[in-house]
């Protein structure tokens, strides 16, 4: 005979409660996106000197060489998934994905209209990863942008077997940690350089809602993508160095 | 259909052997493999040569790596083709990409090139003369067609259009043969990258083997100035402009290609005899 289940059974539902359960799932979220983006972009104080800051450095910036291709190595046609930071999507990454296609690399659309919450990108990341390695038969590359760091390392722990490197433009705050076996590079504006003591940091000037199209970051990705695995070792390097204080 | 296979620079190459006579090594070019080579073309020249046919890395029946598709690294596997196959020196044919490495090979080991043909193809570097960026586009951009659907975009930069028209049916079986081992992206990507990188513009001077170049007056994919770069590069180099043909010139005008290739060969080897005798 089956016994009703008891109110503290864990297997039993529990009835929510009116009014209290459903403040905290709205408020929960709320607070957790207010959060991200006050941590991503600054106080909200700030934010026209910022706007103003960026309107003047795509200006200055918009006859750059590096747009044009030039003075970069035609790239090998290696996959590569381009992850938005918070508020990003593929929209944003646009002009990245299709410089990338232009100099010879194979980047592979997310499917991501907008980040809110970098745990939604696991998925479409895992599928857009896995997808572009086995049409392309080689690993792929992730670029992930702030927020976006911390989806694609996770996505890297688990689908080695389909991605090789990580390239960071922009930490998110806090660092994640890095999983064994990722290779990661870093692209960081050069104001917050510092705050990475265990890697090497590959620091570049301007404002750093910028760095999906600042010239500088391009050209370093450009560097990685053509020396990839000496890149790899030095960066391995340096962080032994540093670990054992040489 | 390349056969046989050769444990050659860290990976397998495979070949095959047609003919006989003084050896003539046939290196295709990008993308495409040896079963890609008109077959009335190979019986012309395997009446006259030993001819030496064979996949170039990442294409056919050869490994397909992921690593080593810089032309000077393929260069280095025709030569060590040739020591598998106990051959010192070989006429070389080049067609294309295939020429890049052809001039790669006469560049890095000259000891082992008697004459040399450059067929439709550039020296790379300064000098060169690319394509259009809508032909390379053409070339280059087939995601999400399939390996037919591939063929038949890039056939119409590299075929001459009033060729293709009078001659599709040809074309498609010559299509259906070359896509029988049909070629991956990685390795595609990877050629094309090696062939951008390529640049022979500053050694072509040191070139001592008599040289042939030929090409068709229109070719689009790599403009026949390149072929008049690389006949004031080579010294005393033979330079022929087909008239009415384009990239694809030995499919378009097989017999004339064939007939002009032998004679070219013959007649150095007969030069090269004569001096021989005349010295001794």
């Amino acid at each position: 005979m089956r016994h009703a289940a008891m109110p503290d059974d864990p297997g039993c539902p529990r009835k929510g409660v009116p009014g209290v359960t459903s403040v905290s799932t709205i408020l929960e979220p709320a607070a957790g996106f207010i959060d991200e983006t006050l941590r991503t972009f600054g106080l909200p104080l700030f934010w026209p000197y910022d706007s103003l800051e960026a309107a003047a450095e795509v200006f200055l910036n918009s006859s750059d060489a590096v747009y044009r291709g030039q003075n970069v190595r035609y790239g090998d046609g290696k996959p590569v998934v381009l992850v938005p930071g918070h508020l990003g999507g593929d929209v944003t990454l646009a002009p990245l994905s299709m410089w990338l296609h232009a100099i010879g690399y194979r980047p592979a659309k997310s499917n991501i209209l907008i980040t809110i919450n970098d745990h939604l990108l696991d998925k479409p990341l895992t599928v857009a990863s896995r997808g572009a390695a086995l049409r392309v038969g080689r690993k792929t590359v992730m670029i992930a942008f702030d927020t976006g760091l911390r989806s694609a390392l996770r996505v890297a722990e688990v689908e080695r077997d389909y991605v090789s490197d990580v390239i960071a433009v922009g930490l998110s705050d806090p660092m994640p940690a890095v999983p064994a076996g990722v290779r990661l590079h870093i692209i960081e504006g050069a104001r917050r350089a510092s705050v990475v003591p265990d890697h090497e940091v590959n620091p570049v000037q301007g404002s750093r809602a910028l760095l999906y199209v600042n010239p500088a970051a391009w050209r370093i990705l450009a560097g990685i993508f053509a020396g990839n695995t000496d890149h790899a070792a030095r960066s391995i390097l340096v962080h032994l160095c540093r670990r054992i204080r040489i | 259909m390349t056969k046989r296979h050769a444990e050659v620079n860290g990976i397998k190459i495979a070949f095959d052997i047609r003919g006989s006579g003084p050896p003539l090594v046939l290196i295709m070019g990008y993308r495409l493999n040896s079963r890609a080579w008109p077959l009335d073309f190979i019986e012309a020249l395997a009446e006259r040569f030993t001819v030496v046919l064979f996949d170039n890395r990442g294409t056919g029946l050869s490994d397909k790596p992921t690593f080593g598709y810089e032309l000077s690294n393929m260069a280095k596997d025709v030569c060590g083709l040739l020591d598998h196959l106990e051959i010192a020196r070989a006429n070389v044919l080049g067609y294309s990409m295939g020429g890049a490495i052809a001039q790669e090979l006469v560049c890095r080991y000259p000891e082992r090139v008697i004459s040399l043909v450059l067929c439709a193809t550039l020296c790379g570097g300064r000098r060169a003369v690319y394509a259009r960026p809508t032909v390379i586009s053409i070339m280059h951009d087939l995601d999400g067609l399939d390996p037919a659907g591939a063929a038949r975009r890039i056939w119409t930069v590299t075929y001459d259009p009033k060729y293709l028209a009078a001659n599709v049916d040809k074309v498609e079986r010559q299509m259906q043969r070359e896509l029988e081992t049909p070629t991956p992206l990685h390795a595609a990507d990877l050629q094309f990258q090696a062939f951008v990188d390529f640049d022979t513009s500053e050694a072509l001077s040191s070139v001592r083997s008599p040289t042939l170049i030929m090409t068709g007056d229109g070719d689009v994919l790599i403009p026949p100035r390149n072929s008049e770069v690389m006949a004031e590069l080579i010294p005393d180099a033979q330079l022929v402009i087909l008239r009415g043909f384009a990239h694809r010139v030995i499919w378009e005008s097989t017999a004339q290609c064939a007939t002009l290739i032998g004679n070219f060969l013959e007649q150095t080897q007969e030069t090269a005899n004569a001096s021989r005798s005349y010295a001794g």
